[in-house]
């Protein structure tokens, strides 16, 4: 007789539905071990105590309560409609719907709302203003050399301005958005923090205008084709010092005239 | 397992069905049928067969009458809900048993994340107990028989009640409910030498706790 013996007759009388119906070498096994006779003496009455609960049963107006509710739960359920059923997700569903509103919300707050075509390809009328950086001068009391590459990209629904100069790894888009109501937007791109310009010379997809440096705000008026005109209004701009320029081939300076064009 | 060839067989509509069904006599599956096409006597009579079984496993798991009842109906409400989802694979009981089951360790799981205690155990009276820690008496003989069996009665609750709710519910079901180790198995949704190792684990922890009354 070992433990495995004793082992095993104790997980059969455990599975047994009734100490009687275990098999001849079991029963041999109880005869010879004291041990193992005690636990099926404590199984059993173990089973006789559990056995003694006595059953409960479920009141006299469990029928009427039931059917209350269940009148009660079906005109919820036609009352809540869809928002209910969205109420009822599992936690972690509801979690990840809100956390996906909420991150379109950030991304929607921060580039606004997509319209239309934004790139060259697709939009209306482009118009590239290519600045060319005026040269350094020593003298005190003189700006520096600025550089605009900038590209206005203009369709029906508002106005976009590529900015190349801004941001070391990726371009930003600085997008100025102009409202239906025809009027003038203004934005001030000095704020932001110098950048490395494209190295890549931009090839003009439209005509190219020359910027006057020396003016104060530059006014873009840009017809859209259509008979519509707006006008936008860019105050100076400053890209920092000439040694952050990567670009060589800029076009020199020739301003026009009142710095409307 | 019951079948539903007595109801396929007469091919009749939906709307005549029900009054054909002797409710009484029909299986668990032909009243289920007989709910979807919208009979009011088969649910009546589902609910008669199952809501004190129901009730007292549900009471045997919480130690709460009224939780119990309450969530006994909250059974039959899914139950109702989900009659045209409900598939014949199993038998009808363990489906109802797996609710019921379910809701259960629910409920236990909100108390212990809440620690409720029950206003309405400190009030029952049938062999509920009052809700105190479960302390076993001495196991001396006591002058009164009856009172040694609810004594008996009541400690063999309580030590249930401190049984992990893993180890609860299949000995309940097994011990209680006497139901066979496949049926607990396919209600608790584990295999069947899963539930013998739980409920030999049960047992063990109720001798420990239940030594002065063997």
């Amino acid at each position: 007789m070992t433990n495995n013996d004793c082992r095993a007759v104790r997980r059969e009388i455990d599975a047994a539905e009734k100490l009687e119906q275990l098999d001849s070498a079991a029963g041999d096994h109880l005869r010879d071990c004291a041990g193992c006779l005690s636990f099926a003496s404590e199984r059993r009455s173990l089973s006789n105590l559990i056995a003694s609960l006595p059953q409960l049963e479920a009141p006299p107006d469990f029928d009427f309560k039931l059917r209350a509710r269940l009148a009660r739960e079906g005109v919820r359920s036609r009352t809540t409609g869809g928002l209910g059923r969205f109420l009822k997700l599992p936690v972690p569903v509801f979690a990840a719907v809100l956390a996906m509103l909420i991150g379109v919300g950030v991304i929607v707050v921060r580039n606004g709302l997509p319209r239309g075509p934004i790139n060259n390809a697709v939009g209306g009328p482009v118009v590239n203003v290519n600045s060319p950086a005026r040269e350094a001068s020593s003298a005190p009391g003189k700006e520096t050399a600025q550089a605009t590459n900038a590209t206005v990209d203009k369709n029906d629904e508002g106005i976009e301005i590529r900015d190349v100069t801004a941001g070391p790894t990726r371009p930003r888009v600085l997008r100025a958005r102009s409202s239906r109501v025809e009027g003038t937007a203004t934005r001030d791109y000095g704020l932001g923090t110098a950048a490395v310009v494209s190295a890549q010379p931009v090839e003009p997809a439209g005509p190219v205008v020359r910027v006057p440096l020396d003016a104060q705000v530059l006014r873009v008026s840009i017809d859209d084709g259509r008979g519509e005109t707006r006008t936008v209004a860019l105050p100076r701009v400053s890209f920092g010092s000439q040694r952050l320029v990567a670009s060589q081939s800029f076009m020199p300076v020739s301003s026009t005239t009142n710095g409307v064009w | 397992m019951d079948t539903l060839s007595s109801i396929d067989d007469r091919s009749l509509g939906a709307v005549a069905l029900t009054p054909d069904l002797v409710v009484g006599s029909a299986t668990d599956h032909a009243l289920i049928e007989a709910i979807r096409v919208g009979s009011d006597e088969a649910f009546t009579e589902l609910v008669a067969r199952y809501r004190n079984p129901i009730t007292n496993f549900i009471y045997r798991m919480t130690s709460d009458y009224d939780g119990a009842v309450d969530l006994a109906q909250e059974t039959f409400v899914r139950v109702y809900k989900a009659a045209d989802r409900y598939q014949t694979n199993y038998a009808f009981s363990t489906y109802i048993y797996r609710i019921a089951t379910n809701l259960a360790i629910s409920e236990l799981r909100k108390r212990k994340r809440r620690r409720v205690v029950s206003l309405t155990g400190f009030f029952q009276s049938s062999d509920g107990g009052e809700p105190r820690e479960f302390q076993p008496s001495d196991g001396q003989p006591l002058q009164d028989v009856t009172l040694v069996d609810n004594e008996r009665r009541k400690a063999v609750q309580r030590a249930i009640g401190t049984l992990p709710d893993k180890y609860r519910a299949p000995l309940i079901l097994r011990d209680v409910e006497g139901k066979s180790y496949d049926e607990i198995s396919q209600i608790l949704g584990t295999s069947e030498g899963t539930v013998k190792s739980r409920i030999s684990r049960a047992r063990g922890f109720l001798r420990d706790k239940m030594r002065a009354y063997l």
